[in-house]
C-alpha cells in the first residue's frame, strides 16, 4: 500500500534554502528543533548594509523642489509651475538641492539621488501600498517583514521590524503586515510620542512580585517539559517569557531619551519646536539601529502639496531637515552608517504644471528617492527626469526595482527570497526587479 | 499508483485516467497532482496490533507504524482526553461537572468516551468551534477592507449561518451547494429558502478596492475572488492562478479560468458596498445593493427596493456631521447573497488586463485534464447551479479528500496532507493516502456528515493516544508524522480568549444581538468600527472583524489575515504573547474574577481552593509538589498596605497558572 504516487518527484519552481525552510507555517520561535525564527541570519551573499532605516515622506513630495532642480519649467513659456524654491549646489560633488534641506545639503556627498523613480500610479492608496509591499492587488508581505522573514534580527530582546508613527488609512497595517508570512515577521507599531508597545507594563504588581510570578510559571513549565520530554515548543515557550521579561526593561530603555546629552537633542533639531517631533522619531530609529533591529521605518506625513508647494515643500522641510541631517551625522560618528542603509522617498512626486494655484498634482511616472550609507555611493546622482521633471527617462528604477536593490544591498536575492503560499513561490518583487548595480559604491 | 491495493473504485467511475488525454501530447506523465485520481476504496491493511484499533481507520495508522518498527503510545487517560475532546469540539474547557462525570462513568474507556463526544457534538458550541475553522476558509469580515473599508452589515448573517449548519449537521454536500448557488436551490419552505441565499453570502465577503479603478476591473477582481475562494477553499485547487497565463504548475490553463469566470461574471453579486461607479446616492454602504430575502418560494431573488427611514446606508450617517454615528440598523429581510445576472461569457484578458480581451470560452468549458466533465449550463443560466453539482459531488476526486483532510487537521493539528489549501503539484503528498481515501468514501457514504466523520476519528485508538514522549519513536519520527503519539496541540486565540472567560465566570453563552458595525468606512471618526470588542463577554466568533483594524491580540495569536483563504493557521511562540498572558487588562481581570470565585466558593481551606484552581484552570488537580509550590509562592508576595492581601495573592497565583505553557496546550 506504500507505493507513493511519485506525481511530485519534481517540485516545479527552485525552493531556495528560505523557502524551504519556510514552507511549512509552523513556526516555533526559540524552539530547539525549529529554531528562533527571528535568530540572525546569512543572507544569499555578502551583505553591504545590516539594516534598513526607511523615511517615508507620505502624500508624494516634489521633487521639483527638493532634490530635481527643472530650470526649463521656467522658460515654457507658461505651461508649467516654475521651480517654487531656489536650488543650491551642496558638497564637493555638487549636488543640486533646494533651499528646503539646508542642513541636509551637508550630508549631499553621502547622498545617493535616484532621480529616475516610477511607481506607475498616480493613486494615493495604490502607491503607498506598491511603496510598501510590492503590490496594491492584492494582500502581500511588506517589505519589512520579507527583510526580517530573509535575515531575522539582531536585536536580541526587541521586535526585528518596527514602524513608528505609521499611516492608519491607505492600507493602513497592511504597509507593515507580514500577510501570509507567519506574524512573527510583522512589524511592530510603535508610538513615537510613548515608544509603546501592547502590555508592556505590568499595573499591578511590583517587579519582584511578577519576577517571582514568572519564577513560579517557569517551573510549572519546567516540570511539565520533565513530564512530557520531546516537546520544545514548551522550551520555546519558557524562553519566550524571559524575552517578554527583559523587554519590559529594555523597549523603554529603548526609548527612554533622557539619556541622551543636550548635544545629541540639538543634533536631531528636538529642541525645535517643528523638528521636535521628527527628531524624536530619528533618534529612536538611531537607538534602535544601534540594539541590531533589522527594519525601522519613519514616517512624516503632509507631503501632498496639490497647492502652494514653495511654502508647502519648505514648511515640511523644516520639520524634517535638521533631524534627518542629525541621524546621518549620528550614524556616522558612531560608525553605524557605514551599515545602515537609510532610505528616503515618497509614494510618488509632483506633476510640472499647475494643480491649485502655486501647487501640483500627483505624478507617478518621474520623482525622487535617494538612499545614504549602507554601502551605496555618496554624492551621486543615479537616473533622471524629462526636462520638465514629468517622466523618467534615464536610469529608471520602478518599485519593484527599489525593493530589489535595498535587499541585494542587505545580502539578499529578491529571486531566491520565496516563500511558498497558496500553490506558489511569492516574493517581494513578484516576476519583476532589477538590482542597481551602478548605485553601490 | 499500485493498482494490486486500490481495489474498487467507487461510484462506478471509470478510469479518468485512462480515458482523457492527460497522458496525451500535451500533458505529460507527471504533471497531474495525485489528488486528480478518482477516489478509490482500499483495502484494510492488515496489521492491527492484536486488538489495537477501536475503528477501521486504526488500521492503516497500525501499518505504517509497523512497516518502521514502531508501537504506538498507550491510550491517554481520562482527564487528558476529555480535555481534549472539549476543546477539539467547543473550543472550551470541560466544566468540573462534565469531568466528574465521565471519570466516574463506569463503562469501558471507549463507551464512556464516546458518551463525552456525543454530548460535546450536540452542544450549539460545536458549530461555533468548527464554524470558526470554516471562517478561516471563507476569507470572513465584517468589513470590505483595502481603500475605502467599508462595513458588510449583513455578514454576521453568513457567518451565522455557518455556525447553524455545523449544528445541523447539514450535509456537506448541500453545505457547498447552497454557498454556491443557494438562491438557485430548490427549497421546500419559505425559511430553507431564505437561508439559502444567506448561504451565498459567503461569494460576496471578498476583500475588494471599492474606491477606484473602472466598474470592469472591479468586476473582474470580484469575480477573480469569487474563483479563488471556490476553488481554494472546496477543491484545494488554487485555478486563481491561471488569471493572467497559463498555470505555471498545475494543469489549468488561462482559458479554464475564464471559463469559471463566466459563470460568476454572469451573476450579480450584493455585498451592500458598491464600487464607486455604481453608486446611485447612498454611497459606499448601500442597501440597496443588497438582496431581500423571498418571502415565497418561487419568485426569483431580487435586490432591495425600498429603504425606510433610519440608519442604513453612508448617506444615513450625514445627519450625525462629524460626530462618530451610532451602529447601522438591522432589517429582518436584508442580507449579502448573490442573484443570477444575465447570462454572459467572460473573454479572457490577456495577462489579466480588463481591458485586453482574447478569445471567449464557454461559461463552464473547465477543460482540467482528469477532472470530472463539468455539467452542461443552459442558455439562460450563470452556471453556478452546475459549478455547485460538479464540486458536490461523489465523483468529484478532490471535494471530500479536500474536507476530510480540513477536519483530520483540526483534530490532529496537521493534516494528512499537510498543504490543506492546497492538492496541486506544488502542495504536498499525503501521508497516508490509503487513509485519506478510505476517510472520504466514508464520509460520502455518509451522507457527508462532518460530525459522523469528526465522531468516527475520536473514536478512533488513533486519536486517544496519550501525548508521552517515546524515544524509540522519537529517534525515527521526531515530527509523529506517523502518529505514533498525540502531539500537543496549542489553542488558537479564540480558545484561548473564550475559556479565559470562561474559567473566570464571565462568558455570555448567548450571541449577542446584531446590529453592531458603525462607521463609513473612511477615515478618523468614519472609521468601520464595531461595538463590541475584545473586552465584551461574547465568543469571540461573535466579535466583528474588521479587516485592517484586527485588535493587537489578533495578530499576537496568529489569527489569519482575514482577506485571504486561510484553511492553516501558523502557530509561532513570541514575546508579544507572554506579555499579554503577564500584563494585560484582560487576563488581570479575568485572573482576579478567578480568585473572586474561588475565594467564595465552598472550598475553604487553602489547599482545597488550589485543587479548584487547578481543576479550574488546567483540567486535574495538583500534585504535592504543585501545591508546596504554589503555597510557597503566594507566601513570598509582598502584600504590605493592600486592603485584600488574601485576592492579591490568589489573583497573581491564577494568572501564573493562566500564563502557564500547560494552559495554553492541548495534550
Amino acid at each position: 500500500m506504500n507505493s507513493r504516487r511519485h506525481f511530485l518527484t519534481s517540485t516545479g519552481p527552485a525552493f531556495g534554502s528560505l523557502a524551504l525552510s519556510a514552507l511549512l507555517p509552523r513556526w516555533s520561535a526559540f524552539s530547539a528543533s525549529g529554531g528562533n525564527p527571528l535568530a540572525p541570519r546569512e543572507g544569499h551573499h555578502p551583505a553591504k548594509a545590516k539594516r534598513v532605516i526607511f523615511l517615508f515622506m507620505n502624500g508624494g513630495p516634489s521633487h521639483h523642489e527638493t532634490f530635481d532642480y527643472k530650470p526649463e519649467l521656467a522658460r515654457a513659456g507658461g505651461r508649467y509651475l516654475p521651480p517654487a524654491l531656489d536650488f543650491a549646489p551642496a558638497g564637493k560633488s555638487g549636488l543640486l538641492i533646494s533651499e528646503a534641506f539646508p542642513q541636509l545639503a551637508r550630508h549631499a556627498d553621502d547622498l545617493c539621488v535616484l532621480n529616475g523613480m516610477r511607481i506607475g500610479t498616480n493613486g494615493h492608496h495604490q502607491a503607498v501600498v506598491r511603496l510598501h509591499t510590492g503590490n496594491e492587488m492584492f494582500v502581500r508581505p511588506s517589505m519589512g517583514s520579507w527583510v526580517v522573514y530573509g535575515l531575522g534580527s539582531e536585536a536580541e530582546d526587541l521586535p526585528g521590524f518596527i514602524t513608528i508613527d505609521p499611516i492608519a488609512n491607505l492600507g493602513g497595517a497592511g504597509n507593515y503586515g507580514s500577510a501570509f508570512l507567519p506574524a512573527t515577521f510583522q512589524g511592530t507599531r510603535i508610538g513615537g510620542g510613548s515608544g509603546s508597545v501592547p502590555n508592556l507594563a505590568n499595573g499591578r504588581l511590583t517587579r519582584d512580585d511578577q519576577r517571582s510570578q514568572l519564577d513560579f510559571i517557569n517551573r510549572s513549565n519546567r516540570r511539565l517539559l520533565e513530564r512530557l520530554p520531546g516537546n520544545p515548543e514548551i522550551e520555546g515557550v519558557i524562553q519566550s517569557y524571559e524575552m517578554a521579561f527583559k523587554m519590559q526593561t529594555s523597549v523603554p530603555e529603548t526609548f527612554d531619551l533622557g539619556d541622551e546629552p543636550e548635544s545629541i537633542f540639538d543634533l536631531y533639531g528636538i529642541n525645535d519646536g517643528v523638528s521636535a517631533n521628527f527628531g524624536r522619531q530619528c533618534l529612536m530609529a538611531r537607538r534602535l539601529a544601534e540594539r541590531g533591529v533589522r527594519f525601522i521605518q519613519l514616517t512624516s506625513n503632509g507631503w501632498d502639496h496639490h497647492g502652494n508647494v514653495g511654502s508647502g515643500v519648505l514648511d515640511r522641510g523644516a520639520t524634517i531637515d535638521k533631524p534627518i541631517a542629525g541621524l546621518l551625522s549620528d550614524l556616522k560618528q558612531r560608525d553605524l552608517l557605514r551599515d545602515t542603509l537609510v532610505v528616503w522617498g515618497g509614494e510618488f512626486g509632483r506633476g510640472a504644471s499647475e494643480d491649485n494655484a502655486g501647487g501640483r498634482g500627483h505624478n507617478g511616472s518621474g520623482f525622487t528617492f535617494w538612499m545614504a550609507g549602507g554601502g551605496v555611493k555618496g554624492g551621486h546622482v543615479h537616473g533622471a527626469t524629462d526636462e520638465v521633471g514629468q517622466e523618467a527617462v534615464d536610469g529608471i528604477m520602478d518599485f519593484h526595482d527599489l525593493h530589489a536593490t535595498i535587499l541585494h544591498l542587505l545580502g539578499l536575492n529578491h529571486r531566491k527570497l520565496t516563500y511558498h503560499y497558496a500553490g506558489r513561490d511569492f516574493r517581494l518583487t513578484d516576476t519583476k526587479g532589477k538590482v542597481n548595480e551602478s548605485i553601490i559604491a | 499508483m499500485s493498482a494490486g491495493r486500490f481495489s474498487t473504485l467507487v461510484f462506478g467511475l471509470t478510469s479518468l485516467l485512462a480515458t482523457t488525454s492527460v497522458f496525451g501530447a500535451e500533458v505529460e506523465e507527471g504533471e497531474i497532482p495525485w489528488s486528480f485520481a478518482p477516489l478509490v476504496r482500499p483495502e484494510l491493511p492488515e496489521e492491527s496490533f492484536g486488538s489495537w484499533p477501536l475503528d477501521e481507520l486504526d488500521h492503516f495508522i497500525a501499518a505504517r507504524l509497523a512497516e518502521k518498527d514502531l508501537r504506538p503510545n498507550a491510550g491517554a487517560d481520562r482527564l487528558t482526553l476529555i480535555r481534549r475532546a472539549a476543546f477539539d469540539l467547543t473550543g472550551l474547557a470541560p466544566s468540573l461537572e462534565e469531568i466528574d462525570r465521565f471519570l466516574a462513568d463506569p463503562a469501558p474507556d471507549p463507551e464512556a468516551f464516546a458518551r463525552v463526544v456525543d454530548d460535546y457534538l450536540a452542544r450549539p458550541q460545536f458549530g461555533e468551534r468548527w464554524g470558526r475553522h470554516w471562517l478561516d476558509v471563507a476569507r470572513y469580515a465584517d468589513s470590505v477592507g483595502r481603500t475605502w473599508n467599508a462595513p458588510f452589515v449583513y455578514a454576521w448573517r453568513y457567518r451565522d449561518w455557518v455556525i447553524d449548519a455545523f449544528n445541523q449537521d447539514k450535509s456537506y454536500r448541500r453545505f457547498i451547494a447552497e454557498q454556491i448557488a443557494g438562491d438557485l436551490l430548490p427549497a421546500d419552505t419559505v425559511e430553507q429558502r431564505r437561508e439559502q441565499v444567506v448561504a451565498t453570502g459567503f461569494l460576496t465577503l471578498g476583500s475588494l478596492a471599492i474606491n477606484m479603478g473602472t466598474g470592469e476591473a472591479f468586476v473582474l477582481d470580484q469575480v477573480d475572488d469569487q474563483i479563488d475562494v471556490t476553488t481554494r477553499g472546496f477543491l484545494a485547487l488554487s485555478v486563481a492562478c491561471a488569471r493572467c497565463h497559463d498555470h505555471k504548475y498545475d494543469p489549468v490553463a488561462q482559458m479554464d479560468y475564464y471559463a469559471l469566470a463566466g459563470i460568476f461574471y454572469s451573476s450579480w453579486t450584493y455585498s451592500g458596498t458598491p464600487h464607486v461607479s455604481e453608486h446611485a446616492g447612498y454611497g459606499y454602504v448601500d442597501p440597496e445593493m443588497l438582496v431581500s430575502l423571498p418571502e415565497d418560494l418561487d419568485s426569483p431573488v431580487d435586490r432591495v427596493r425600498s429603504v425606510p427611514v433610519g440608519i442604513h446606508s453612508m448617506s444615513d450617517l450625514r445627519q450625525f456631521g462629524g460626530k462618530a454615528p451610532p451602529p447601522f440598523e438591522i432589517q429582518s429581510d436584508w442580507a449579502m447573497g448573490m442573484r443570477d445576472g444575465k447570462p454572459v461569457d467572460c473573454a479572457l484578458r490577456e495577462g489579466g488586463m480588463a481591458w485586453d480581451r482574447g478569445e471567449t470560452p464557454p461559461r463552464g468549458d473547465i477543460r482540467i485534464p482528469s477532472l470530472p466533465e463539468f455539467p452542461e449550463i443552459p442558455e439562460d443560466a450563470s452556471g453556478r447551479l452546475q459549478l455547485a453539482q460538479w464540486i458536490a459531488s461523489a465523483e468529484h476526486p478532490l471535494t471530500a479528500r479536500v474536507m476530510v483532510n480540513r477536519v483530520w487537521q483540526h483534530l490532529f493539528g496537521r493534516g494528512l496532507v499537510e498543504s490543506v489549501d492546497n492538492f496541486g503539484l506544488t502542495g504536498r503528498e499525503p501521508s497516508h493516502p490509503a487513509l485519506l481515501d478510505h476517510l472520504a468514501i466514508r464520509f460520502i457514504e455518509d451522507d457527508w456528515s462532518v460530525k459522523a466523520l469528526i465522531r468516527t476519528i475520536m473514536l478512533s485508538r488513533t486519536y486517544q493516544l496519550n501525548s508521552d514522549h517515546q524515544e524509540a519513536a522519537y529517534q525515527v519520527d521526531p515530527d509523529n508524522a506517523l502518529y505514533w503519539r498525540c502531539s500537543p496541540r496549542r489553542l488558537e486565540l479564540e480558545p484561548l480568549r473564550d475559556s479565559l472567560l470562561q474559567v473566570a465566570g464571565r462568558l455570555d453563552l448567548e450571541p449577542p444581538a446584531p446590529g453592531v458595525l458603525a462607521g463609513n468606512g473612511g477615515r478618523g471618526r468614519g472609521r468601520t468600527r464595531g461595538e463590541i470588542g475584545f473586552e465584551s463577554p461574547y465568543r469571540t466568533i461573535y466579535l466583528p472583524v474588521i479587516r485592517d483594524f484586527l485588535p493587537d491580540e489578533y495578530g499576537v495569536f496568529d489569527f489569519p489575515d482575514p482577506s485571504a483563504v486561510a484553511g492553516q493557521r501558523h502557530v509561532t511562540t513570541a514575546p508579544p504573547q507572554a506579555l499579554f498572558l503577564m500584563n494585560s487588562r484582560f487576563v488581570e481581570n479575568c485572573a482576579r474574577d478567578t480568585a473572586l470565585r474561588i475565594l467564595d466558593s465552598s472550598a475553604v481551606t487553602r489547599e482545597k481552593r488550589l485543587n479548584l484552581a487547578y481543576r479550574s484552570i488546567l483540567g486535574r488537580p495538583p500534585v504535592r509538589e504543585e501545591i508546596d509550590d504554589a503555597a510557597n509562592f503566594m507566601d513570598g508576595l509582598d502584600t504590605t498596605g493592600l486592603d485584600d492581601p488574601e485576592l492579591y495573592r490568589w489573583s497573581t497565583l491564577l494568572q501564573g497558572l493562566f500564563a502557564s505553557a500547560e494552559f495554553r496546550y492541548v495534550f
